[in-house]
């Protein structure tokens, strides 16, 4: 059966895309086009766009190698107090960025809670480093995952893994050739959404770690600062963040989607 | 009505206000406050603003150039100070001590005029700074050197008489100093001229003044 | 090798208690109906389930005993299971399936696509080694599936209601390809099923389940000359009835009594074919046999014989022939009498 939709729902829909689509509309149409190879091209820029892009596949990384294992935690065992725990950890995706980049700011800071013992050890994220920025984005965008993995892996039959087990294969072999390859959806759906969301983040980013052009200005950031001075010029940038997400959502897949 | 004011303006301006509410009940006085560059932008974009007062020339100067005001006329006119934890602990005691290696220093934006002249300061004495953050607004500078992030920077002698005893200041001497000015100037397209240009005047002489100065800024040169 | 088994465990509803022993030689059979716990034996004897009472030793192997506290993991048992919707990997060939279990046990790549190779081509599903589970029929998933826990040479196979998501018509065939494979395995093999089709082509020895517990075991033989449960009698096509008998009459539990002969006393079972049950429009008049009205509940129309399923105070499986059917002018719904004569009864003590 075709469905045909409603008028009225249709009406809604149409706003709906009305709604999200002009102001991107705007942004292309404001964009300097002959400017823009130029400007992407100033040294500035391109610090910018290659750190967004090394931090956030960073932001990335962390969540992946914490955010799985804890999302196997709560879909597979029970224990006292999970839901308070699957609530915390999604948390950030609720507060405002810059009130997550304060709270950060009181655990790893200079003085902060866990901050005060760790500031010298090399590699630590200490405010106004890299690695700054890195957890910044990871705390804002893992929750992403954690959640699409955890409703992955609920939904996930486990009697294959039953039948793993029934095979020869242990608790390690069973989760890396039949749990992980059957979430793999959920997780690419889960991973796509963390790393969009910590290529755009800005206010904790910029509130826990700083803005250095190199160490550690992002593209968002780069924008801002580009709004101040030349407004063109942060349209064009903007373009290029656009861009990337458009194609990371073309790219994540319809069966991806259906796995949300 | 409706006056848009730079950030570093705030509490002045709000101080203004309750005195001149005090001796006249029925007024309704609206402000915006934001980053300069911010308030032009709105203003270029249509916003109903009476009366718009920004933190230097420039930004001004792009309202008078697209023919959105009146005549601008500096108000008040403000300097730089050093921003330190309280007690100066790490002994900061001019320009040159930021370049030490020891210290944290936070800046603000060039994009920002506190940013500008605070480049403008150290630049004319030859003082190499490596910052390690440039923030994009004066009290995210300050809650960096509050909470002890960042063991110095550069902000208005009026913020740090803001944040009161959570920071201290090191005074810059005049001949190291850079003056910034602040132009105010009535919109063109107001519907509320007189009264636009009755805010204007206080500045100057009246309630305004008074506030001003109380927060340390300066008569205009 | 010989499985001993002394299972004991509550699960949720289920309540299951047995002592199974099976031997290597021959292929046994669980049967009996839904509900009557064969797949979670299954399931404890693999290790999927703990059990709460008991001792599983198998070739000497002790796999649990509670009172040591020992419980193997499904991975180190020497157990393998085809499961009842064959849970191939989707994500993998038949081939890389096959070669899974001997991949977890340390085989090479190479090798263990090899040998799994090899069985494929045993069960006659070569040509398809390439091919993702969901474009197998039901009938060659089902032998990949055997080929997969056969792969492991396990000490035990349980299969749990193989032929179950078969299509009817290819069920027998596959029934007698299952019977040859299985056969010609190693180790001890058990088939779960509630098909009595399933338990007469496969079963060299029956255990009959019920309720958790065991109620019959024997060759089929000895199973089914004397029923002792529902499923047994419907295996056989046979009316089983279980009361309390005094000579020539039993008692069944709802207070109605059957006529018949002999000498039991006690708790005992009749059978009765339905063959000798008659059918009648109207009550029939006199002789001293089992009478009682009923109404039709269904009717299969099988060729040369019509059998009626007769609902009531006693309910009851007729066959009649066509024949009379039509002069009955029998129909779903339709009342009837039921007689049958005391001596069509065979009883025996439970």
């Amino acid at each position: 059966m075709k469905r045909r939709p409603p008028t009225a729902v249709a009406i809604m829909a149409a706003l709906a895309v009305a709604m999200v689509a002009l102001p991107l509309v705007g942004l292309l149409l404001r964009t300097p086009w002959p400017d823009l190879g130029p400007v992407l091209a100033s040294p500035d820029v391109r610090q910018a766009l290659v750190l967004s892009a090394e931090c956030s596949v960073g932001a990335l990384g962390v969540s992946v190698v914490l955010g799985v294992p804890l999302a196997w935690i709560l879909a597979r065992v029970s224990f006292p107090g999970r839901s308070l725990v699957r609530a915390l950890v999604t948390l950030p995706m609720v507060l405002p960025p810059v009130v997550g980049g304060v709270a950060l700011l009181f655990a790893f800071g200079r003085r902060g809670l866990v901050g005060q013992y760790l500031a010298g050890v090399p590699g630590f994220p200490s405010p106004f480093t890299t690695g700054a920025v890195v957890l910044a984005e990871a705390f804002v965008a893992m929750p992403f995952l954690v959640i699409t993995a955890e409703a992955g892996l609920r939904q996930m039959d486990q009697r294959f893994e039953e039948a793993a087990a029934t095979l020869g294969a242990g608790p390690w072999r069973r989760f890396w050739t039949v749990t992980l390859p059957l979430v793999a959806p959920s997780l690419a759906a889960g991973a796509t959404l963390c790393w969009a969301r910590a290529l755009g983040e800005f206010g904790a980013t910029i509130t826990f770690a700083g803005n250095l052009p190199g160490r550690t200005q992002t593209t968002p950031t780069a924008i801002y600062v580009l709004l101040e001075s030349n407004p063109e010029h942060a349209v064009a940038v903007s373009l290029v963040l656009l861009t990337v997400s458009l194609a990371a959502l073309i790219g994540l897949r319809q069966r991806w989607l259906g796995a949300l | 009505m409706t006056v848009f004011a730079a950030a570093s303006l705030t509490e002045a301006f709000t101080d203004d206000r309750t005195k001149l509410a005090a001796v006249n009940p029925g007024l309704s006085l609206t402000f915006s406050f934001a980053g300069s560059q911010q308030l032009v932008a709105q203003i270029e974009s249509g916003a109903p603003a009476d009366v718009v007062a920004t933190a230097d020339e420039p930004s001004m100067g792009k309202l008078v150039a697209a023919n959105l005001v009146d005549t601008p006329r500096d108000f008040a006119t403000n300097l730089l100070e050093i921003v330190v934890a309280p007690g100066n602990p790490k002994g900061v005691r001019g320009l040159s001590d930021l370049s030490r290696a020891d210290l944290k220093v936070v800046l603000e934006d060039p994009s920002v005029p506190a940013g500008k002249y605070g480049r403008q300061a150290l630049d004319r004495q030859g003082v190499k700074v490596n910052p390690v953050s440039l923030e994009l607004d004066v009290k995210s500078e300050l809650v960096k050197v509050e909470t002890g992030e960042a063991d110095a920077g550069i902000v208005y002698v009026t913020d740090i008489r803001s944040a009161g005893g959570k920071v201290s200041g090191v005074a810059i001497p005049g001949d190291q100093n850079v003056v910034a000015r602040y132009p105010v100037a009535v919109v063109r397209g107001t519907t509320k001229r007189e009264l636009a240009q009755a805010f204007v005047q206080q500045l100057y002489s009246g309630p305004g003044r008074q506030a001003l100065l109380a927060r340390g800024f300066l008569a205009p040169r | 090798m010989t499985l001993h088994a002394r299972v004991a465990l509550e699960l949720g509803a289920m309540n299951l208690d047995l002592e199974l022993d099976a031997e290597r030689a021959g292929i046994l059979a669980i049967a009996g109906p839904n509900g009557a716990g064969k797949t979670t034996l299954l399931r404890a004897l693999a290790g999927l389930l703990a059990i709460d009472r008991g001792r599983v030793e198998l070739d000497g192997e002790v796999l649990d005993d509670t009172t040591s506290g020992i419980h193997l993991e499904p991975e180190v048992r020497p157990v393998a299971v085809v499961f009842q919707d064959y849970l191939l990997f989707p994500h993998l060939s038949a081939l890389e399936n096959v070669a899974y279990g001997l991949r977890s046990r340390g085989a090479s790549r190479s090798a263990a696509r090899q040998e799994a190779g090899t069985w494929l081509e045993r069960v006659g599903v070569a040509g398809m080694a390439a091919e993702r589970p969901r474009g197998l029929s039901g009938g060659q998933a089902q032998r990949v599936a055997l080929a997969r826990a056969l792969a492991t040479r396990p000490a035990l196979l349980l299969l749990d209601e193989p032929l179950a998501a078969i299509d009817v018509s290819a069920r027998a065939a596959l029934r007698r390809d299952l019977r040859t494979h299985l056969t010609g395995a190693d180790g001890v093999r058990i088939v779960v099923t509630h098909d009595p089709l399933d338990a007469m082509a496969m079963a060299d020895r029956l255990v009959v389940m019920e309720s958790g517990r065991i109620i019959q075991q024997g060759t089929l033989q000895e199973v089914t000359a004397r029923p002792r449960s529902r499923w047994v009698a419907q295996l056989v096509g046979l009316n089983l009835y279980r009361g309390t008998a005094s000579g020539n009459l039993i008692t069944l539990p709802e207070g109605h009594q059957i006529r018949v002969t002999g000498e039991t006393q006690g708790s005992a079972f009749a059978v009765v074919h339905p063959r000798a049950v008659s059918l009648h429009r109207q009550r029939p008049e006199g002789s001293p046999r089992n009478v009682w009205p009923g109404q039709v509940d269904g009717i299969d129309f099988e060729g040369d014989r019509v059998r009626v399923e007769v609902g009531g105070p006693v309910g009851v499986v007729a066959e009649v022939t066509p024949q009379a059917a039509t002069e009955l002018r029998l129909a779903e719904g339709g009342r009837v009498w039921v007689t049958i004569k005391a001596t069509e009864f065979e009883v025996y003590p439970t």
